[in-house]
């Protein structure tokens, strides 16, 4: 008796037991999506994911549908496709530049609600048609990878700031604080370059900071910023036309906001340091005086730009620094409608630099 | 007096493993999002101010218990007499079970929505309490194993959490104190059901060896508890904004999003598979006490009264099925553990006091 | 064989009743029992000896015996022991011991004249093993001498290591057709009585027909007969029983073993070998970790390839994509069959290896490791990442020092596959608890078997998984309530020079 029950257990077990199977090699992974507007409500989107050949290459295979929302753009998708498709390594997520100016809380919300999807891909918006860059050839090993890594070594060293789907949605939600994304625009069909930073308002994409202000634009927002800036310092003696240039890379900027929070209107400060090297000059001789001189212009250029952003920034309504979450932290009931409307337009930015280059390569 | 044998007694400082594991459970997954409803970002005050009201109720409950010189059903014997003191032992009994659904219900939950949305919950139910049947034969030290492993192994998992740090920005729960004394003492009620479990003692106080020098690891456990509640707590506000939070169910297993490895890209599938382990311990032990204290009740044997629950609970779970009904059945735990901590637990005092010296006068 | 004999208790009690005269009429069956009747030719005495020939050394009767009774002065049994140059001489009228004095290699002397008082001669051939060097645990440097099959040579190697009077030796007879000479060794003052009463009691209610080798003991008196896992380690060393008799364990030794039993023992002494103290503390630790880490990755490894594969794609790295699943890509079987199928290969491989002689199973294993593993993956029914994957585990498998656990570690990696085939990681989670479970309920003797795990010791844990050096080891193990718990005293105040003083 005990022995047939036991019996009747495990034949049960393995037949209602089991849990949905996702075997590899039967799936179509997807790493990256890309979302364009084509009309009143319809969205085209285009998945893509490797196809991987026997001998190690990687093809890149492309399916595109068009719907009125996410989700049945994923359904038309698999109707289409020879095994399922599958989201959970998707690694970049490309919106094109008509559908971000529209709205993309839509597709956000879709990212998040779905378990299989992890908090670090890459959203980013696309100068021109998403769809056209995802169905390029890029780099050996499959274009999702190559994306990602194109954005990812810029973060880690270069001028574009900390971005991923957990802060977009975390500046998105955050009071007081508005998103951005990169910008990617297509070279050719074998090549991708970040344009620029998108800022937006709510969901919609307001704003585009070009590439060389993007360096600008990084010691405002992260926390340790990395990058480099040319400096023009002038004339060069005895030719009219060329410019003596300096080109510093940063190894570590810090920014600090002060806000006078009671003042009325509310004053803010941003002490920003800067410690760099240079790294090309195409003057004479780089002596220590030179160095000063070097650090005195860095210093006038970051301050000139930062505060020009900034006023943009103030007159559009939009906040990416965050400085309402700022405010927040200084004083009582805060009220962010109040902020909005009468506090932020009337804020007075100063922008005070600090530059100090540590080495200056191995000649002088 | 209860007479236990020796061989069968657990050191004193196993009951730090004891009651730290009984209350990690399901409650730390989704209990940010709660606590965030009515206090905002100053929950985490709620969540220190609750650990407090533990330790104090730990206190009492070991009051009570060496009054009463026993456990839980000698000290409803002594206060209420045979016949009374049997209905608010059959309660408590109720009570442990509902522990036992809620916890495994919620991690079912969990399990079907993040990994596989087309487990039978009859299934899985029907393999894991067949495991804790298992284990709860072995008695109380095997119980007391568990507690141990089921704490000391999935530590590591504190240890990723370091993962978030490089997305999180501390000054987000500036300003402190931003909320009124009413809202954080709402959360701290609500904050209750995540730190339950810990009226495990109440049964567990005769298989102690030396139970005084007990009383300092209980609570060692309950400090424990309530540090590593609030690191998390503190961890979350830092790293989601507070709109964020409110629409995250899950924000403990959501933070695990973020966790990259050189060998593993995503982490929460490892994490939650771990979380088993975790909860083993809690419903080891609360099945325990449940039919424990049906066992002094009754006739019955202990072993049998495992059985009867253990279907009973398989019953129930199989009927719970929707995120509504896990909710419900959440807030009604939380709900009743709360009235049951905190009014009928002094009250229990303050009768077996004040029977005992009726009982000393005769 | 075995069921048949193993409940007849009561046909013992007369059995011993025999006779001389019935006890002689069964053995001439026997074509091995021979008589010899001799007369002393200056005293005119007649004796007969009667003797198994094939059990005796003819030349202790043909050299010392015979020559002292024939040619010297023999009248009767008193002469005896003046006259023959034999040690053990027994003189006796106890018919009972007839048979097992015989059948043990005595020679039987009886006189025409009393029949009913005889003499027992010891000519016992003793044919065994020389002592050679442990075939199981082997061991690079130390010393280099096993247990062989005699007890009496057992015992040799085993006093001559502990020469104290505290060694006590009790002596058991089991098993009811092979008389099985068993012996408990311990440490007396030592040990805690406790666990010696266990082992003694059980090892009285042993009841069976025949004891063969230790291993069957340790299966009859074992806690758990169900578990796999073995609760008595076993050794063939005896420096490491003298060296485990010296911490206040016991030890068990059966005639016709190399292999001593030792309890109660614990889940951390299988993963250490012997050769661990001869090496210096750091190498020792570094060398078990190892061997905690082969075993897991072994039992863990296959199991987590056919959750990652079946259910959790997205744990896998990108880069490591691109070769998973261009291998898998023609194989038509699921990863579990894939890996059912080359797990069962190298069990059926380690058989075969095992049963054909050494000539042919060496070149077997080598075609069947190679070629068949080539051809597999050549052929598309395996992948060759999985293939790599199960022969790693079944190397780390054959790290454990202990030979039975390393049995008990194939056979455990059978479950977690099944449940991860089952549940994914939830199931290899969900097993592993399983295994946790059971082992939390297994007894050594009594004791705990995961101590110092758990209940965790510290003062154990200094000589479980890691070791630390002989000096900070005063304590003999806890788990085990030894008399004396100190080996020796922890120096105290020793003053800590400066530098250059």
């Amino acid at each position: 008796m005990k022995k047939s029950l036991i019996l009747f257990l495990i034949c049960s077990l393995f037949l209602t037991g089991c849990v949905e199977k996702e075997i590899l090699d039967d799936l179509y992974v997807e790493t990256a999506k890309a979302y364009d507007y084509v009309g009143e409500n319809k969205i085209r989107g285009t998945a893509l994911f490797p196809i991987y050949l026997s001998d190690k290459s990687i093809q890149n295979g492309t399916l595109s549908a068009e719907a009125s929302s996410t989700r049945e753009v994923l359904e038309k998708l698999e109707r289409r496709a020879q095994q399922p498709l599958v989201r959970g390594s998707l690694d970049v997520v490309l919106i094109g530049e008509k559908l971000a100016k529209k709205g993309i809380i839509d597709i956000g919300d879709s990212l998040q609600r779905d378990a299989s999807i992890g908090a670090r891909l890459y959203v980013t918006i696309v100068d021109g048609d998403a769809g056209e860059l995802i169905k390029g050839n890029y780099g050996l090993r499959g274009n999702g990878t190559y994306i990602s890594n194109l954005i990812t070594h810029n973060i880690k060293r270069r001028e574009l700031p900390e971005t991923n789907l957990h802060l977009f949605l975390f500046n998105y939600f955050q009071e007081g604080q508005t998103a951005y994304l990169p910008i990617l625009k297509q070279l050719s069909n074998e090549s991708i370059a970040i344009t620029g930073i998108a800022l937006f308002d709510k969901d919609k994409m307001v704003k585009k900071i070009p590439a060389e202000d993007m360096f600008f634009f990084k010691i405002l927002v992260d926390k340790l910023a990395e990058g480099s800036h040319v400096i023009k310092m002038g004339k060069k003696p005895g030719a009219a036309e060329e410019t003596v240039e300096a080109s510093v890379t940063s190894l570590i900027s810090k920014h600090k906001i002060i806000i006078k929070h009671k003042a009325d209107p509310v004053e803010v400060t941003m002490r920003i340091k800067v410690r760099g090297i240079v790294r090309e000059y195409t003057g004479k001789k780089l002596t220590h005086d030179k160095v000063g001189e070097v650090e005195k212009k860095m210093e006038k250029d970051i301050e000139e730009k930062c505060l020009t952003m900034l006023k943009e920034f103030q007159e559009i309504g939009i906040d990416p620094v965050g400085i309402g979450q700022n405010q927040k932290h200084g004083v009582r009931g805060f009220d962010i409608k109040e902020w909005k409307e009468s506090i932020y337009p009337h804020v007075k930015f100063n922008v005070d630099a600090k530059v100090q280059i540590l080495e200056a390569g191995t000649v002088e | 007096m209860l007479t236990i044998p020796d061989r069968r007694k657990i050191s004193p400082f196993l009951v730090f493993f004891l009651i730290h594991s009984i209350q990690v459970g399901a409650g730390v997954l989704g209990f940010q999002r709660i606590i965030s409803m009515n206090a905002g970002y100053d929950g985490w005050i709620s969540v220190i101010l609750a650990g407090i009201f533990t330790h104090i109720l730990m206190f009492i409950m070991y009051l009570i218990l060496e009054k009463s010189g026993g456990d839980l059903v000698s000290a409803h014997t002594l206060a209420f007499g045979k016949w009374v003191g049997n209905i608010f032992n059959l309660l408590f009994s109720l009570y442990f079970s509902l522990l036992v659904i809620t916890i495994m219900r919620t991690y079912i939950e969990v399990l079907q929505v993040w990994m596989y949305p087309r487990l039978s919950t009859f299934m899985f139910s029907l393999l894991f309490l067949i495991l804790v049947y298992y284990i709860v034969n072995g008695g109380v030290r095997t119980i007391a194993g568990t507690a141990f492993f089921g704490t000391v192994l999935p530590s590591y998992l504190l240890l990723t959490f370091a993962f978030t740090f490089n997305y999180a920005d501390f000054r987000n729960i500036l300003p402190v104190f931003d909320h009124s004394i009413k809202d954080i003492l709402i959360s701290t009620k609500n904050m209750s059901l995540t730190y339950l479990g810990y009226e495990a003692i109440l049964m567990l106080y005769p298989y102690l060896k030396d139970a005084k020098k007990s009383q300092k690891y209980a609570h060692w456990g309950l400090f424990t508890t309530t540090i590593i509640y609030t690191l998390i707590a503190i961890i979350s506000f830092a790293f989601f904004s507070q709109k964020q939070l409110e629409k995250t169910v899950w924000a403990t297993l959501s933070m695990w999003k973020i966790v990259e490895m050189p060998f593993v890209e995503r982490f929460e599938y490892i994490g939650i598979a771990n979380w088993c382990l975790v909860i083993l311990p809690n419903v080891c032990i609360s099945l325990w006490c449940a039919s424990r204290t049906i066992k002094r009740m009754t006739p019955l044997r202990h072993r049998h009264a495992l059985i009867i629950i253990c279907i009973l609970c398989l019953c129930t779970l199989t009927f719970i099925t929707d995120r509504k009904q896990v909710n419900f059945l959440n807030t009604i735990s939380g709900q009743i553990g709360f009235y049951f901590n905190f009014f009928y637990i002094p009250a229990l005092l303050v009768l077996v006091t004040i029977m005992k010296k009726v009982r000393q006068k005769k | 064989m075995f069921p048949f004999f193993r409940n007849k208790k009561n046909t013992d009690n007369t059995k011993n009743k025999q006779t001389y005269e019935s006890f002689k009429q069964e053995a001439e069956k026997s074509a091995d029992y021979k008589q010899a009747f001799y007369q002393n030719p200056h005293t005119g005495a007649k004796f007969s000896l009667h003797f198994i020939t094939t059990l005796i050394d003819g030349k202790i009767l043909q050299e010392d015996v015979l020559p002292s009774l024939l040619s010297k002065d023999f009248h009767s049994f008193n002469d005896l022991k003046t006259l023959v140059p034999v040690l053990d001489i027994e003189v006796s009228k106890d018919e009972a011991q007839i048979e097992q004095k015989l059948f043990n290699g005595y020679t039987l002397l009886t006189m025409d004249a009393s029949n009913r008082k005889f003499a027992f001669i010891a000519t016992k051939n003793e044919m065994g093993r020389k002592v050679s060097q442990p075939e199981v645990e082997f061991s690079v440097v130390g010393p280099k001498e096993a247990f062989v099959e005699s007890l009496s040579d057992n015992l040799n190697l085993l006093r001559k290591r502990l020469p104290i009077k505290e060694l006590l030796v009790e002596e058991f007879n089991l098993g009811k057709l092979t008389h099985t000479r068993v012996a408990l060794v311990y440490l007396d003052g030592l040990v805690d009585e406790a666990n010696v009463n266990t082992m003694r009691q059980r090892l009285r209610a042993v009841d069976f027909d025949q004891i063969m080798d230790s291993s069957f003991i340790e299966q009859l008196i074992a806690d758990n007969s169900n578990s796999p896992f073995p609760q008595l380690l076993d050794s063939e060393r005896p420096d490491r029983v003298a060296s485990v008799l010296v911490e206040g364990k016991v030890a068990v030794m059966v005639d016709g073993s190399p292999h001593a039993l030792i309890g109660p023992t614990t889940l951390v002494e299988f993963f250490n070998a012997y050769e661990d103290y001869f090496l210096n503390f750091s190498i020792a630790s570094f060398l078990r970790l190892v061997r905690v880490f082969a075993v897991g990755f072994s039992i863990l490894i296959t199991p987590i390839y056919v959750a990652a594969l079946t259910y959790h794609y997205e744990l896998i790295p990108k880069d490591l994509m691109a070769t998973l699943v261009t291998s898998r890509q023609e194989i038509p079987l699921p990863p579990i069959l894939e890996a059912l199928f080359l797990e069962l290969t190298i069990e059926l491989l380690r058989e075969a290896g095992a049963r054909l002689p050494t000539k042919v199973g060496q070149t077997i294993g080598i075609v069947g490791g190679i070629v068949i593993g080539t051809a597999s993956v050549e052929a598309g029914i395996t992948s060759n990442v999985l293939l790599i994957l199960v022969a790693l585990a079944a190397l780390a498998s054959f790290t454990t020092p202990v030979y039975r656990m390393g049995n008990t570690i194939r056979l455990l990696r059978f479950p977690f596959l099944l449940f991860a085939q089952l549940w994914g990681l939830l199931g290899i989670v969900f097993c592993f608890c399983l295994l946790m479970g059971h082992l939390l309920q297994l007894t050594s003797l009594g004791r705990p078997f995961l101590e110092p795990l758990y209940p965790p010791r510290m003062k154990d844990l200094k000589d479980a998984l890691i070791r630390f050096p002989f000096n900070k080891q005063a304590g003999r193990p806890e788990y085990l309530r030894t008399k004396k718990p100190y080996r020796f005293r922890p120096s105290e105040g020793k003053k800590k020079l400066d530098i250059d003083e």
